[in-house]
């Protein structure tokens, strides 16, 4: 036998195991040619072999998620959290030392209950009995703990007053009554909820139960000890207008008031509602936005608006040509050009920033503006974009509901006008819409837009013609530049290839004739830099 | 076991990651925050594969990494990073998994959709203009789905390991407490699920091999499913 044969078909391994290895790049050269002579004679353990490639390929159309924006900014948090624990647990270590007979007698006693309630309580009968729990237990996260909801409620009343609505008094009514009511009763109330409610309810239970055990038994604990209050009506409503009020805020912020203690948290807290509240009144419905995004496209494609970014494109060129080169001037009026053009909003957004004072925290054109005053011609484009502004949003509120117009009105000065504006225009930007618009696009389109560096990529899904998602646009400078990274030489090589072609691949072929190179592995992931 | 001063060299020298936690391990907090930005959606990934839900695939990530920072200051470079914190993520899904085998969730009355999203429409179906061949990819990547859930959880791990993390089969091994013939075995033997699984697709042919053509691209976030 040949001992190309004798390597494959006799190992001890398997065919198929070598021919993986092989696939995998994990033999050495010496075994490589050996399934590379076979493979050169054998059409069944080249078929073999394509047949594994193939499956393995398949896998490549495996979705692939993405942490949540707030992953990092969170899991810093516990980590901190986590090294101040350490610190007390050991300082506590170093004053309690607990004699073995208490610590074996607790233990004892632990163990005793969980046995009890292991024998004692069925899953359905647990899911019943922590409904009113479950429900609420967002509320009760949110706020923590029994002496931060007496405080808010004694002395802080007033800052959550505007989250406090019919929904919530609602919502601790049927709290109390859930909790008052019999397991029996429990299953009648379920049993009369429509669909949809009933939905809501399952997946508040799901929510729950995917916790910890000990964060279910913090919660319940909470719980109790809300219902043991006197005053446990006011308790339950505060602390529903309370969640109400946190819920809008971004998971960072929420999490770090968690992580705050009472008093820290109440100081921010009465400093900010204010503000939370008003944003709240801001917010727009689905169709109110719908309205408000026409009302922006019209006004960005006016001609009036259009004459506007060119004439700023215009200076910022004059300014950059009289500090640098004309054909950097050029480049910089062309970028700004193309930015505009492709995201017309850009100018609106970066006149209101600059009101509002925050002209330095967004994109380059609000940085520009924000430095405009150092530049020739610089102060009179600010009084002029500021001028037009003002035409700008007067133009907007015919959009807009009365009452975000009223706001709008009552500000008392400018730059409390323009965050007002900044809100609402943020609402507009869609930011997780990415696979939806993803799968709108024509396949005709697809193999040529995956081929464009990341921004280019962003920037077309972006775009109206592919479908209408209205994606913030993206930062400057990030991700790989235009047309691939540049090379030693000046040229532009594609972007970075982090996939398996980085890795040791199989010497041998598949697709073409035995021995020759295998078919390239093409990146298969959406650069998410 | 100590690790020997060679290894510690070879691994300071040749992981990025490694040189990252070193600074860990002398409390550099933004170090920490580079080192959870490089791998957070990598171990999202391939823990949402293995527990099956996002959500808890996000907190165990997020477990994973607390984990790494907690035993900061007896970090030494033993092996890859990537390698160290696969092997705390595989260890925290399966004492999830075991521990919701143990209790499972319990739903009220008729059951509402899916949790893990199988219900809800896939965004590439939501359109009725869909070109064929995305949904061609849909219907594949619902296939290749099944099939990877019917692996087992080390076959299971082991693939996406291998085809999400390119590691070497040494490596999987490190995370999976197996030799690397162990795992070469594993691997073989996990393929030849996924072909029997996917075989009426694989037969076919050009529903995969048009992936090969478009590159393969996911057609939606996992996350949108739930």
């Amino acid at each position: 036998m040949n001992p190309a044969n004798e390597t494959i078909e006799d190992d001890a391994d398997g065919p198929d195991e070598v021919l993986v290895a092989y696939l995998d790049g994990q033999l050495s050269a010496e075994e490589c040619e050996c399934v590379e002579s076979l493979l050169a004679r054998d059409a069944t353990t080249r078929q073999r072999l394509q047949t594994l490639d193939r499956v393995w390929n398949a896998l490549d159309v495996l979705p692939r998620s993405t942490a949540s924006p707030t992953f990092t900014r969170t899991t810093i948090d516990m980590a901190a959290v986590t090294a101040e624990q350490a610190q007390g647990d050991k300082r506590a270590r170093l004053r309690w030392r607990l004699p073995f007979w208490a610590v074996a007698s607790v233990l004892g006693v632990i163990a005793g209950a969980m046995l009890t309630l292991a024998v004692a309580t069925s899953p359905e009968r647990r899911a019943v009995r922590d409904l009113p729990v479950a429900l609420h237990a967002p509320a009760l996260e949110q706020v923590g703990s029994l002496d931060f909801l007496n405080q808010l409620v004694d002395g802080h009343a007033a800052t959550i007053e505007a989250f406090d609505s019919d929904a919530t008094r609602a919502a601790a009514t049927e709290w109390a009554e859930v909790t008052a009511s019999t397991p029996q009763q429990r299953h009648g109330w379920v049993a009369e909820l429509s669909p949809a409610e009933l939905a809501t309810v399952n997946a508040r239970l799901a929510e729950y139960q995917g916790r910890t055990d000990e964060k279910q038994a913090s919660l319940r604990r909470l719980s109790e000890e809300i219902a043991a209050q006197p005053n446990v009506a006011e308790l339950r409503e505060a602390a529903l207008a309370y969640e109400a009020m946190v819920d809008r805020l971004p998971a960072t912020m929420q999490s770090s008031l968690r992580q705050m203690p009472a008093r820290q948290r109440l100081r921010l807290i009465e400093r900010e509602a204010p503000r939370w509240s008003r944003d709240a009144r801001l917010e727009l419905s689905g169709s109110e936005l719908a309205d408000f995004r026409k009302a922006i496209d019209r006004l960005t494609e006016s001609a009036p608006y259009q004459e506007t970014g060119k004439m700023v494109v215009q200076t910022i060129r004059v300014a950059v040509a009289r500090r640098g080169s004309e054909p950097l001037a050029d480049r910089v009026a062309e970028g700004f050009s193309k930015a505009l053009k492709r995201e017309p909003k850009l100018l609106l957004t970066a006149a209101t920033e600059q009101i509002a004072g925050r002209g330095d925290r967004r994109g380059p054109l609000e940085r520009w503006f924000a430095d405009a005053g150092r530049v020739p011609g610089g102060d009179e484009l600010k009084a002029s974009i500021d001028s037009r502004w003002r035409d700008w949003v007067t133009e907007l509120e015919a959009s807009l509901p009365a009452g975000v117009v009223q706001e709008i009105r009552d500000a008392e000065r400018h730059d409390e006008r323009a965050r007002i504006v900044s809100h609402l225009l943020r609402q507009t930007e869609v930011e997780d819409d990415l696979p939806t618009a993803f799968a709108r696009i024509d396949v005709s389109e697809l193999d040529s837009l995956l081929l464009k560096p990341t921004d280019e990529f962003r920037d077309e899904l972006s775009g109206r013609a592919l479908g209408g998602a209205d994606l913030p646009p993206p930062f400057w400078g990030e991700g790989p530049p235009p047309g691939g990274r540049p090379g030693r030489d000046g040229e532009r090589r594609p972007p970075f290839d982090r996939g398996r072609d980085s890795r040791r691949g199989p010497p041998g072929g598949l697709d073409g004739p035995p021995g020759f190179p295998p078919p390239r592995r093409e990146p298969r992931e959406i650069d998410r830099t | 076991m100590a690790t020997s001063d060679t290894t510690i060299r070879h691994y300071t020298e040749s992981d990025p990651d490694v040189r990252l936690m070193l600074r860990v391990r002398d409390d550099d907090a933004a170090a920490f925050g580079e080192l959870v930005d490089r791998h957070q959606d990598r171990l999202v990934s391939v823990l949402t594969y293995q527990v099956g839900r996002r959500e808890l695939a996000e907190e165990l990530a997020q477990e994973a990494f607390l984990r790494v920072y907690k035993a900061r200051h007896r970090y030494e470079p033993g092996a890859k990073f990537t390698t160290w914190l696969f092997t705390i993520a595989n260890n925290l899904a399966l004492n999830s998994l075991r521990g919701s085998a143990r209790k499972r969730e319990v739903r009220l009355a008729a059951p509402s959709p899916d949790q893990t999203g199988a219900g809800a429409p896939h965004p590439a179906a939501a359109s009725s203009a869909m070109p064929t061949r995305i949904a061609d990819r849909t219907e594949l990547c619902d296939a290749v789905q099944a099939a990877i859930a019917t692996l087992s959880e080390r076959q299971r791990t082991a693939v996406l390991l291998a085809k999400f993390e390119n590691m070497e089969y040494a490596e999987i091994g490190e995370v999976l407490g197996l030799t690397a013939k162990g795992v070469k075995s594993l691997l073989a033997r996990a393929r030849e699920n996924l072909r029997q699984a996917l075989n009426p697709y694989i037969e076919r042919g050009d529903a995969v091999g048009s992936l090969n053509d478009a590159g393969g691209m996911p057609t939606h976030a996992l996350g949108d499913d739930e």
